[in-house]
């Protein structure tokens, strides 16, 4: 329970914290530049990704998020 | 916590003044409007593109394709759509120039230094450099170059100007009113002030940059450029040397003007023709006379 | 003199009307990555995995990828039973299902070995400027595993382009089996067990996910998924020991393990991608995780890249903590009744990892060479083995073709 209450707090901060520095402005067209860049994207798919999805999927209880589907495996 | 820009922007009156540092220049844009936003997004736009093309066509730098060309030793590269463009350009105004404005000249820099001192290289030293000078030696087949090794290509004579025009390509329709883009004493102007003025535009003496003014332009849509720089010559022996090499025989053109500043429609053509009329030496201020655009010849 | 002016401005013209060309991968007709990764856990596995990639765009509105992962596993994985000091004969738990059993203390490791091969197919349609349709399918066979699976997601994104909403349903089925092409009854005794033909486990997942440009140098990401498995999702290697009131092990004691057959699963993920100032890029992401097998989980990961001469160094760091299964136990109690599902496999007990390492990227041969090394340290709370560790290298080479 206390975990609980210190990992809401943690994130509660967090997201306070991102508020501040991250101020929500409407980005034009002309403006993509830097988020179309290859290192700004969110779902790039990766021989790096791939591999660490299936390390963890193998290692630990809990899976996916990012994505759904792909190949299953024995090692869980 | 504001995290600190690249840029500053700053209210003048009738205009907002934005200001960043890009291809070793001071550069401005100012936006004829009262609205903050809309300066701030051209003044971005601005930045990134100058920034943009300084990343891909400096030679300073070890990640474009300026510095895989120049360190090729010998081999083909296959180099992209707009540096295809730019070396098009690049050989159209060596033919133009009668092989006066030669992208491979940067090498010369390895004799020449011209810091004010008697320093003047010895002629056989320039003889070996100029082997690995000129245009016609390079293998340019779009979209493939072949340099022989030891040989560079710069970019630098052009590429403040094609910043400006490429920026003002960039942000062209984007204001009713009117903009002047300046990298570095390059401009361009994208319509006049918000009061139907053009902008004025000051002309610096050449021997006191910024401090002293020897004229005034003004410009209300058009590209204008200054070539020249006073202050880096040698002297020997009497002989004032100027920065200007001839890359046909790889030593400075006697007699040209300390600094050429040209009105044009864009600012590549006004930089073009200002580069170009120093390299005729004496033959200047005919030069431009016979290409009848607006200048200054000092 | 003659006037070059009008020559000049024909020039000018033809370079300043043709468009800027940004360098993009999207803009590449083909792209290929190309991976050989190397996993090594202390004294027990080591995984060899080739991994590739190839991405075509075939016209503006169609983008094919194909990929393949062929790994090969070898080592020796705990079983789940406790290290036993008094063993005398052979536990295995079958005869001919491949897996041969130590016979020291270690029996409560199981060597094994296997080799996989997976190929995932995708095909994106882009319908119209902001709407596109993407199809998955992919198929991995093991040994001991097969698995065949679909996918169907779409992605949606406003006029302006600042703000994407996906929808997407994914299924899979799954067969599962020993070595011998049979599972072993749950909860029966290996010396003694009865097996069944092949396992089969269903699987449906869906997910609805919103991206939004926060401003120029910042996006993000807010992921809900669930699904859904059902059928046999056991672990047919995995055992539980019987001890006596001294935690000794019952040596003829050994069951194989038991788990519910079904579980829901969901989870929550935000991510966040940033441009610092100095041209950094941060990657920020959580996942919270639940599931009704009781176990909660939080997964946080940071990225971030520097740009060094021509390439970028990435330090990262992953933390993770699970809670335990309602039915994980270190092991069961000589005399009690055995419970309806149980599992001792350390997997599901309470878990802290901590993941730390960089990857280093340059460009060689107009592609891009990255080397990671990582470093995994899990511990957990009650399984026989506390600790695991682990080293992770790989590297890879990514290249795109007009």
């Amino acid at each position: 329970m206390n975990r609980t209450r210190l990992t809401l707090t943690v994130l509660l901060v967090i997201t306070l914290q991102a508020c501040a520095v991250f101020k929500v402005e409407q980005v034009k067209p002309w403006q993509k530049r830097t988020l179309s860049e290859p290192a700004m994207q969110l779902n790039a798919v990766t021989a790096e990704t791939l591999a660490d999805e299936h390390i963890y999927f193998s290692k630990e209880a809990s899976t996916g998020g990012k994505d759904i589907g792909g190949g299953g495996c024995g090692c869980n | 916590m504001p995290p600190s820009l690249p840029y500053t922007l700053t209210r003048e009156s009738g205009y907002w003044r934005g200001s960043f540092r890009a291809m070793g220049s001071p550069c401005e844009i100012l936006i004829a409007t009262e609205c903050r936003s809309l300066a701030e997004d051209l003044l971005y736009q601005s930045h990134a593109e100058a920034r943009r093309i300084e990343q891909k066509f400096s030679r300073y730098r070890p990640d474009n394709c300026i510095y895989q060309i120049n360190h090729s030793n010998g081999k083909p590269v296959s180099v992209d759509e707009e540096t295809a463009n730019l070396l098009d350009f690049s050989q159209q105004c060596y033919h133009l120039s009668e092989h006066k404005f030669d992208i491979t000249s940067g090498v010369l820099r390895e004799v020449w230094t011209f810091d004010g001192s008697a320093n003047v290289p010895d002629p056989a030293a320039v003889t070996s450099v100029l082997s690995r000078v000129g245009w016609n030696k390079v293998d340019w087949e779009r979209p493939v170059i072949t340099l022989r090794p030891g040989m560079e290509i710069d970019l630098g004579g052009i590429g403040k100007e094609y910043a400006v025009d490429q920026t003002a390509r960039l942000i062209f329709g984007q204001l009713k009113t009117g903009v002047l883009i300046n990298y570095g004493g390059d401009l361009y102007a994208l319509g006049p002030q918000s009061n139907g003025q053009p902008w004025g535009i000051g002309v610096d003496d050449p021997d006191a940059t910024g401090i002293k003014q020897i004229g005034a332009v003004n410009l209300s849509r058009g590209g204008l450029a200054t070539s020249g720089d006073a202050r880096r010559f040698l002297l020997k022996n009497g002989v004032r040397y100027s920065h200007i090499l001839d890359p046909t025989t790889g030593w400075p053109v006697p007699d040209a003007p300390r600094a050429v500043t040209v009105i044009a429609d864009t600012c590549l053509e006004a930089g073009m023709l200002s580069t170009l009329a120093l390299l005729q030496g004496k033959r200047a201020k005919s030069f431009l006379e016979a290409q009848e655009v607006d200048f200054w010849c000092l | 003199m003659k006037s070059i002016r009008n020559k000049l401005a024909i020039a000018t013209c033809t370079l300043l009307s043709q468009g800027i060309q940004y360098a993009s991968a999207a803009d590449s007709s083909w792209s290929s990555d190309t991976s050989y990764l190397y996993y090594s856990e202390t004294d027990r596995v080591t995984v060899h995995k080739i991994i590739t990639n190839a991405t075509a765009a075939l016209g503006d509105d169609n983008t094919l990828s194909l990929e393949a992962v062929y790994d090969t596993i070898t080592g020796a994985t705990p079983t789940g039973a406790i290290k036993s000091l008094n063993t005398v004969s052979s536990t295995s738990p079958s005869s001919g299902d491949g897996v041969t059993r130590e016979q020291s203390d270690t029996n409560a490791l199981a060597l094994f070995d296997d080799t996989r091969l997976g190929v995932n197919m995708g095909w994106t349609h882009q319908h119209n400027r902001t709407f596109r349709v993407n199809y998955g399918a992919s198929v991995s066979v093991e040994r001991d595993y097969e698995a065949y699976g679909g996918s169907l997601s779409f992605d949606k994104e406003t006029a302006d382009r600042n703000l994407s909403f996906t929808a997407g349903v994914a299924t899979s089925y799954d067969t599962v089996f020993q070595r011998s092409g049979k599972t072993p009854k749950p909860l029966s005794s290996i010396k003694e067990a009865k097996f069944y033909e092949a396992g089969n486990k269903r699987a449906f997942e869906g997910i609805l996910g919103i991206t939004r440009t926060i401003n120029r140098r910042t996006i993000a990401q807010l992921h809900y998924t669930v699904g859904s498995l059902e059928g046999y999702l056991n672990d047919p290697y995995k055992l539980i020991s019987i001890t006596d009131s001294d935690g000794r092990e019952k040596t003829p004691f050994r069951y194989y393990e038991s788990r519910p057959s079904q579980r829901l699963r969901q989870t929550i993920f935000g991510a966040l991608a940033h441009r610092l100032e100095n041209s950094d890029t941060i990657h920020l992401s959580y996942r919270y995780y639940w599931d009704d097998w009781d176990i909660i989980s939080h997964t946080l990961d940071y990225r971030h890249r520097k740009n060094i001469a021509s390439g970028y160094l990435e330090p990262h760091l992953r933390l993770y903590h699970q809670t335990a299964a309602g039915f994980f136990r270190h092991s069961l109690k000589h005399g009690q009744p055995l419970p309806e599902y149980v599992s001792a496999d350390y997997r599901l007990d309470e878990m802290s990892s901590v993941t730390v390492g960089a990857r280093y990227g340059l460009p060689v041969w107009e592609g891009t060479l990255r080397f990671r090394l990582e470093y995994l340290y899990q511990s957990f709370t009650e399984a026989e083995y506390e600790t695991n560790e682990a080293l992770i290298f790989q590297v890879s080479y990514k290249k795109a073709f007009d």
